[in-house]
């Protein structure tokens, strides 16, 4: 009897996920973020608070500090599990870390990587953002097919939404009105309803979808069709796809070079970055960057750009003008975000 | 070969040969999964390579029991191939991951959310290595009492009898395991995982940690660790007293890495003897691996009618 109890316990705890209490939670209370205060901290080793890049080494839950002028890395420290992006808070004050399997959001001095405070109880941040209103903070949950609606002043939950599989990237409509979020294993875009917390619609785009930007005139979302070699994209308004523009096998993630016309594409399969003309929606030159290229980050005077390889723990900086690599830096397992200050802007 | 080369190797396989073949099946959103795999994969041939040249020289040298063949050892040896190179732990995770994160998801939506001993210490997150100790200690604690309900209750022991029928045990035996006895333990340790909040960075290690420790502790070699080593350590003489026929589905000396765990419970047996190993039933527990898997499957069915 004993031992059919035992696999009984298993069973029930296998399904306790089915039970239709699951709506009811959904309208609870929402749960109130737990904020550590800066004092209760433990520092990361010192950076003569001289700025530094920051890249998150995802593999190792840990954050690299590089020289940015030295290029090669200064430190290196714990920072929570599986830190996977990073975001400059609107005010430019903080950077936020999304640790993943910690729960939990570490904002640090976006100039020197020092811790400054953590915010407890966010489930699963896998990716994030803050509307341009910024009024709204979402989160998304890749491995859990969630995506969580904060309140962008106290980080309060307010709405945590079920969505189809594998939440990946997100993206904001410039009234503040819509998310936009990639749905990376349903080959589709959601668009959610900020007001009302609310799904509006879904839209099949290029087969696995990763990043997702909105374009500087608002026309259209660029979407990464990871699992092809094409940014598709899409008029949001009439939600239909106007155009595939082909970059490289593994297209991913966007970066604006910050003259308001270019956007970085990276290839995670083709191991390549396009410069993709956001005006006519063409790609210029490709240059090559091993070791499945993820997240960038370009120099304010647009001379580099930074660009983590998933594959091989080095970060690549590459010339510009050129486009050859000028640096590969050694740092952590997995790194994934990378960020400085003295970035270029996000247009 | 250092820790950055053998990264940077298993980085340009994933990337030359793994990453473009999931790419053409249309898999490539499972590539951060297969790139564990990958490593996984890489650090399991390292070990078992490591094991056969560190370990397999002691068995020759100062075997607890002298083998005229090794014949019966070789299935033990598919066991340890099929484990430690990821193919039976890539077969559970799909078939019980749905589950882990129904589980989850489910949590969550409760405002529960995994725990961490780092959320009581910011100290413990900072530095690593008594984090991993931590979490070593924590996981051998939850095992100890596993290997008990294994041993204690009799559908689970129809299957871990599997392991413990080998009666010419080696340091192959390890892995030696029923797939649904693996099953349960990976739901075991999801579960515990879940409780304490085991970091996905330090997972690799506490695996290879634990698995260095219970393949020398199957190893057919007659030294302890000595008197306070004993103690602190499993050691193969510890070990081959659990796995002795006289021990059997009674059992003594349960624990995995830390033998504090059995004198806490009063379940440890310091005796220094070398007994024979096995199980002392009539029973046919199989040759082959398919055989074994089999009549384990027969024996589990045969335990709930009797229950």
């Amino acid at each position: 009897m004993r031992n059919r109890l035992l696999f009984a316990g298993l069973l029930v705890l296998g399904l306790a996920g089915c039970s239709e209490k699951r709506e009811a939670a959904e309208r609870r209370e929402p749960a109130r973020a737990k904020l550590i205060p800066a004092s209760l901290e433990t520092s990361p080793p010192a950076s003569d608070r001289k700025d530094v890049a920051i890249v998150l080494d995802s593999g190792e839950d840990a954050v690299s500090l590089v020289d940015l002028k030295e290029y090669k890395e200064l430190s290196k420290f714990h920072i929570g599990k599986e830190p996977h992006h990073l975001m400059a808070t609107p005010d430019d004050k903080y950077l936020i870390v999304a640790n993943a399997v910690s729960n939990n959001l570490v904002f640090l001095d976006p100039h020197t990587g020092e811790i400054k405070k953590r915010i407890e109880d966010i489930s699963d941040p896998y990716q994030m953002g803050f509307s341009p209103d910024r009024k709204w903070f979402v989160t998304v949950s890749l491995r859990l097919h969630r995506v969580d609606i904060y309140n962008g002043q106290d980080y309060k939950l307010v709405k945590r939404l079920k969505v189809a599989k594998a939440p990946s990237h997100l993206a904001f409509d410039a009234n503040s009105t819509t998310v936009f979020v990639t749905l990376q294993d349903s080959d589709e875009i959601a668009a959610i309803g900020l007001a009302d917390q609310a799904l509006l619609w879904r839209m099949p785009v290029g087969k696995t979808p990763a990043g997702i930007r909105m374009t500087n005139d608002g026309k259209y979302l660029l979407v990464g069709a990871m699992g092809r070699n094409f940014v598709d994209v899409i008029d949001w308004r009439e939600r239909k796809s106007v155009k595939h523009v082909v970059t490289a096998d593994g297209t991913h993630q966007f970066q604006p070079r910050g003259d308001g016309k270019h956007v970085f594409v990276s290839n995670r399969v083709a191991g390549s970055v396009c410069e993709l003309d956001e005006t006519n929606l063409t790609v210029g030159r490709c240059f090559a960057v091993p070791g499945g290229p993820d997240c960038m980050e370009v120099s304010k005077d647009g001379s580099e750009l930074w660009v983590t390889s998933r594959w091989i723990k080095r970060v690549h900086v590459v010339d510009v003008a050129s486009g050859k690599i000028k640096h590969a830096i050694p740092v952590g397992r997995s790194p994934h975000g990378v960020y400085f200050f003295g970035h270029a802007a996000r247009s | 070969m250092g820790d950055d080369q053998f990264d940077q190797w298993a980085g340009w396989l994933f990337e030359h040969a793994a990453q473009p073949f999931l790419y053409k099946l249309g898999l490539i959103g499972w590539d951060e999964l297969a790139f564990d795999g990958i490593t996984f994969f890489l650090y399991g041939v390292a070990q078992i390579l490591l094991l056969y040249v560190l370990v397999r020289p002691l068995e020759a040298l100062l075997p607890a029991e002298e083998w005229h063949t090794r014949k019966d050892t070789h299935v033990d040896v598919v066991y340890t191939l099929l484990t430690r190179l990821g193919i039976v732990p890539l077969a559970l995770f799909f078939l019980l991951q749905p589950a882990a994160t129904l589980i989850d998801q489910s949590l969550r939506l409760h405002n529960l959310l995994p725990w961490g001993p780092e959320r009581l210490s910011p100290w413990l997150l900072a530095n690593p290595l008594p984090s991993f100790f931590f979490y070593l200690v924590a996981i051998d604690f939850f095992n100890y009492w596993r290997h008990r309900l294994q041993h204690r209750l009799n559908i689970w022991w129809a299957l871990h009898s599997l392991h413990h029928s080998q009666r010419m045990m080696s340091f192959w035996t390890d892995d030696r395991n029923h797939v649904l006895d693996d099953a349960i333990s990976w739901i075991w340790f999801a579960l515990v995982s879940a409780a304490i909040g085991v970091p996905p960075a330090q997972f690799v290690w506490l695996v290879a940690a634990s698995r260095a420790v219970e393949s020398l502790s199957h190893a057919n070699v007659r030294f302890g660790f000595g008197s306070v080593g004993e103690r602190l350590l499993v050691s193969p003489k510890f070990h081959r007293l659990h796995h002795s026929v006289t021990a059997g589905k009674r059992g003594c000396n349960f624990a995995t890495l830390f033998p504090i765990w059995d004198m806490v419970f009063r379940t440890a047996d310091f005796r220094s003897s070398v007994t024979a190993t096995g199980v002392a039933d009539d029973q046919d527990y199989g040759d082959g691996y398919f055989a074994q898997q089999w009549l384990g499957f027969k024996r589990v069915l045969a335990s709930v009618k009797s229950a």
